[in-house]
């Protein structure tokens, strides 16, 4: 990866790495609020999966629904290898932007 | 188990792509349920069509952010608005527009612009060509059928315009409510057609100016 991922998309990322073998799409999108500390439309939270498993950063499978989605099935997410080294190569860059400043940071 | 509105469901289906016509709308019916129990059922409505509204923009291949057809239809639709708002409504309304030959330059820049931006944001050459060509075509396709419509139900202030009057006398027609239609349906046929093709042309030199840029 040359670019660093954005906050939406680690987030989405950290969540359905968090999530194991529970991530399915309104599972991503509940993590993903609780992370961001705000709501999110399911639009974005789609439209990200969609990306992320375009990049080759995730992949997914469809299984069985339950009663309380009619018996439609569910697409659950997993982490790519590819993934994986996005986010590392995301958390070391901005480790290497915040370097040698204290955080939090103060008005001079 | 509750159900979400069915206009809803129906729309979100249309508008999804065969891979997750199961899926997202199995994820928003679970939310529907959670949000019907703690807020009621009303609420759950609003909230369903605010995800559904929200899929059509981001995910759905129709939405007007991935397809140029759609992207231009939306555009076209807003354009046609926008002309019937200036033509029409205002006029009704007494509000009296400058007229110049500024406000026209004014009026024809903002066509442009909204061609070519209907060219750049699409996606490929030909894709650029299709939106430019269907802006025009619906927003002067529908402003036309619209003043068809207008001169006639409003035919009787519509006979005393003084270039009605001229147009009647060289016609030929015996029906000057005839003549009026003939000459607006007669530009639908030939001038429509020339300004689609000038619009489809706008839109793909802005998709190639976009393509060059990047």
């Amino acid at each position: 990866m040359s670019e660093i991922l954005g906050a939406f998309e680690q987030a989405v990322l950290v969540g359905v790495v968090h999530l194991g073998e529970d991530a399915y799409g309104r599972a991503v999108l509940r993590e993903s609020e609780e992370r961001l500390g705000r709501d999110v439309s399911a639009g974005a939270i789609y439209a990200t999966l969609d990306r992320l498993e375009a990049q080759g950063l995730l992949t997914s499978r469809l299984d069985d629904g339950t009663l309380a989605r009619g018996g439609r099935a569910r697409r659950y997410y997993k982490i790519s290898a590819l993934g994986i080294a996005a986010l590392n190569e995301s958390r070391t860059a901005l480790k290497g932007i915040w370097s040698g400043v204290v955080w939090p940071m103060r008005r001079a | 188990m509750r159900r979400p509105p069915r206009w809803a469901e129906a729309l979100l289906r249309w508008m999804l792509a065969p891979r997750d016509r199961e899926s997202i709308p199995g994820d928003l019916a679970e939310g529907y349920e959670d949000h019907a129990a703690s807020h009621g059922r009303l609420r759950a409505d609003l909230w369903y069509a605010r995800q559904v509204l929200g899929i059509l923009w981001h995910v759905s291949p129709r939405s007007p952010k991935h397809s140029s057809v759609t992207g231009g239809v939306v555009l076209g639709l807003v354009m046609a608005v926008g002309i019937l708002v200036t033509n029409v409504l205002l006029p009704v309304l007494r509000v009296r527009l400058p007229e110049s030959e500024v406000a026209d330059l004014f009026t024809w820049g903002v066509v442009f612009v909204v061609i070519l931006l209907a060219g750049w944001y699409a996606r490929g050459l030909r894709s650029a060509v299709r939106a430019g060509g269907l802006v025009t075509l619906i927003a002067f396709g529908m402003a036309m059928l619209t003043f068809i419509v207008v001169d006639n139900v409003f035919f009787e202030i519509v006979r005393r315009e003084p270039e009605k009057i001229a147009l009647f006398h060289q016609s030929g027609y015996e029906s000057m409510r005839v003549a009026i239609t003939m000459s607006q349906v007669h530009a639908l046929v030939t001038v429509l057609p020339v300004l689609c093709v000038l619009g489809a042309l706008l839109g793909g030199l802005s998709g190639v100016v976009r393509k060059l840029i990047r």
